[in-house]
């Protein structure tokens, strides 16, 4: 009996033993080990579900890095932008998740730093002077965390018949603030909601933010900024803040429960409204055309403020980035894969399937589309640049909570401010260190 | 427990009280030590871990330099947290409906309505709905061309249709008239359990005795069933500062603004969306100060009532 009951315990303490060894060995997969010979590539990216259209692209382009490179495996994990901050958090937290992730370069990615390793030492001559955008790249520490990865825009879009109309010049509009005020005054007088938008997810204020900010921070503000030493209490913020908020009559009235993505477009392209905002995206562009007319649509930089340090420009800057985890350890593998996204071959692809406007200077974007070429040419402006990879993400959610709150009047400004102030400072040791 | 010795009393037989006073407690200790070692290493040990953290600037995974009560006067200055410790007081407000409601529905089916047990169980359904789950049913139901808007409107109560979780001024009143949906069936089993153990004579006699409805419950009722009455409200109430979460994350995501943050939410916003621990762990343990002073209310209410 004694003998019976020690071959029992002896049995469950090798099973025990192979269980334990099965799942350190599981957890040891992808590029934390070199043990394997076909490594796997985990990837958790959000910029796929920016539109209809790029999850084939990510999918497409992962098979032809397999294809160019078949001791690697990638293991695509789309997650949605609003999910990836927590996300990663909680994966920084354990020390264990993705080898390659999107995150946005500049101070946004620097919020991450304690997961990311830096990636300047990666970089090539050659890459340098390829991929556009790096000069933003990095954090106030002054490493790259993550390397920007293709680009976009802010335009705004308009209906050309309702221009029209309200008695506008359709192929003149406006440049100046006073001019786009004067402009939403005569669509509202002809009963037409001049602006597209929604509140709800609070999105649509800080597409607007950025563009005004650009203009309103002189350069050395910029610079101040983006290595976090200028505050969100700021006059150039009060004052851009307070620009978007008179906008408010210029909106639909339940603009406040609406979501920019994407009611807003919705709205748009069934001709409810007169312009709409919008940045990321040409496919959203193709979508307009085909909703309204491909003459019937134009599009305009969004107008100078007063006080504007620069002449007329856009906001343009990274789509997303690409940063790597500490934890991974074949980080070769990992540099791999990006560098491969930043490639001629890669951006050629992500422009001819999805008019993803790429950053690596030497992919050619041939076009017939009359709004593509003038949103290109804008956007290679050399005076066109953004101030948003200045944000922590996690300070630009307080801003979209508020956001329906502050357009309807029920939360001041300056309490908002105030709140993005508090975090940003709250966080400032975690990002400069 | 003294053991200090009584005057007169030998040491043997202090020795002998110790010994019968402990013996039951020793004899029982193997069969509970594995429940208390596991509770210390799966409760108790990562709570005090985490509570110790809220002195640190807390980087998992970093250097995390010890900030003394930094955090602690981080919260109690932010503007946010104060806003939260009103929304908290503000839905402590619906303690009395989630009480009362299911309260007198049980005391109704207990006393006067045929089939009471069916009633009882379409009732309780809401109640094994996950406040997550109850969170993402109700988003499209409240929106402000859902459902209930869309029927008021259609009834010709347009001028009722609001925005129920985008209006600041309505989204704690809406959170708390779905947590008393939510909640009432989970309070009239328990109570009509708790009205079970009342005795028959009790009512019987209140009746003989003339006796009004109101009496009855006022003096036979309640009286009867007051500890079963405070339990709840103490789970009502802790449930604001600790069960929060999952409603609010699907359903307002704390918003508009921080209008209907509660501070568990909080907790996982300053935590792991801000990735600032030290701060989540410094308000955990506010969190744990507001839990205990709860049950220490309801406590020292307990006693009062089971004394009067």
């Amino acid at each position: 009996m004694r003998m019976q009951l020690n071959a029992k315990v002896f049995a469950v303490a090798v099973l025990s033993c192979a269980l334990v060894i099965a799942a350190a060995a599981g957890s040891a997969s992808g590029l934390g080990s070199r043990s394997s010979k076909k490594q796997t590539i985990t990837v958790w990216q959000f910029w796929s579900g920016f539109a209809v259209g790029l999850g084939p692209l990510q999918k497409k382009l992962d098979a032809e890095f397999e294809a160019r490179n078949p001791q690697y495996t990638v293991n695509d994990v789309p997650i949605s932008f609003t999910q990836m901050g927590t996300k990663l958090t909680a994966a920084i937290a354990a020390s264990s998740g993705p080898n390659v992730v999107s995150v946005f370069p500049g101070v946004a990615g620097a919020a991450y730093r304690n997961g990311l390793i830096p990636l300047q030492g990666f970089l090539k001559p050659a890459d340098r002077k390829n991929w556009r955008l790096l000069n933003i790249a990095a954090g106030p520490g002054g490493d790259i965390l993550a390397i920007p990865w293709t680009e976009y825009g802010y335009f705004v879009y308009y209906n050309k018949a309702l221009f029209k109309q309200a008695g506008l010049n359709a192929n003149n509009p406006p440049k100046t603030w006073a001019q786009f005020m004067a402009a939403c005054k005569a669509l509202k007088a002809h009963g037409i909601t001049a602006i597209s938008g929604g509140f709800k997810d609070g999105y649509e204020w800080e597409w607007w933010a950025y563009p005004l900010l650009d203009q309103l921070m002189s350069p050395s503000v910029t610079k101040r900024w983006l290595q976090y030493d200028y505050p969100i209490t700021s006059p150039e913020f009060t004052t851009a803040w307070t620009a978007i908020k008179n906008l408010a009559p210029y909106y639909a009235k339940d603009a406040f429960g609406l979501n920019l993505y994407n009611d807003a477009y919705n709205n748009f392209n069934s001709g409810k409204a007169a312009m709409v905002l919008d940045a990321p995206l040409l496919s959203n562009v193709v979508g307009a055309q085909k909703a309204l007319g491909t003459a019937n649509l134009g599009v305009f930089a969004v107008p100078r403020l007063p006080g504007s340090h620069y002449p007329p420009f856009v906001d343009a800057g990274p789509n997303s980035g690409w940063s790597i985890t500490k934890w991974t350890k074949d980080t070769a593998g990992a540099w791999a894969y990006i560098k491969w996204m930043e490639s001629k071959e890669a951006q050629s692809l992500a422009w001819s399937m999805a008019h993803l406007i790429p950053n690596n200077a030497q992919v050619a974007t041939p076009t017939s589309n009359a709004a593509f070429k003038s949103i290109l040419t804008a956007i290679k402006n050399p005076l066109s640049h953004t101030i948003y990879v200045g944000f922590p993400v996690s300070v630009l959610a307080i801003n979209e909570r508020y956001a329906g709150e502050m357009i309807t009047g029920k939360a001041s400004i300056d309490s908002v401010l105030k709140q993005m102030e508090q975090l940003r400072t709250t966080l400032k040791p975690k990002i400069v260190g | 427990m003294s053991v200090t010795a009584a005057p007169g009393r030998t040491g043997g037989e202090l020795w002998g009280r110790v010994r019968a006073r402990t013996q039951p407690v020793l004899a029982a200790l193997p069969y509970v030590a594995p429940l208390i070692v596991a509770a210390a290493l799966v409760v108790l040990a990562p709570a005090l871990w985490g509570l110790s953290r809220s002195v640190f600037n807390w980087q998992p995974g970093s250097a995390s330099p010890y900030v003394g009560f930094d955090n602690f006067r981080l919260l109690a200055d932010s503007t946010t947290f104060r806003t939260i410790l009103v929304n908290e007081g503000v839905y402590l407000l619906g303690l009395p409906i989630w009480t009362i409601l299911p309260l007198l529905i049980s005391v109704f089916l207990f006393t006067r309505v045929r089939f009471a047990g069916l009633i009882r169980t379409l009732i309780f359904l809401p109640a094994v709905v996950s406040p997550a789950l109850l969170g993402i049913m109700f988003t499209p139901i409240l929106a402000p061309s859902g459902l209930v808007n869309t029927t008021l409107r259609s009834a010709g109560a347009g001028g009722l249709a609001h925005a129920w979780v985008d209006d600041p001024s309505l989204v704690k009143p809406t959170i708390i008239v779905l947590l008393a949906w939510a909640n009432v069936g989970l309070g009239v089993a328990i109570f009509t359990a708790a009205l079970t153990s009342i005795q028959p004579e009790f009512l019987d006699a209140a009746a003989v005795s003339g006796a009004t409805s109101w009496q009855r419950i006022r003096y036979v009722i309640l009286p009867g069933i007051r500890r079963t009455l405070i339990l709840w409200m103490t789970f009502q109430a802790l449930g604001v500062f600790l069960w929060l979460f999952g409603l609010i994350f699907a359903l307002t995501a704390g918003g508009p603004g921080n209008s209907s943050t509660s501070i568990d939410y909080d907790i996982f916003t300053n935590t792991i969306t801000n990735g600032i621990f030290g701060v989540g762990a410094a308000e955990s343990v506010y969190l744990l100060g507001m839990v205990i002073a709860i049950a220490v209310i309801a406590w020292v209410i307990g006693r009062q009532w089971s004394h009067d």
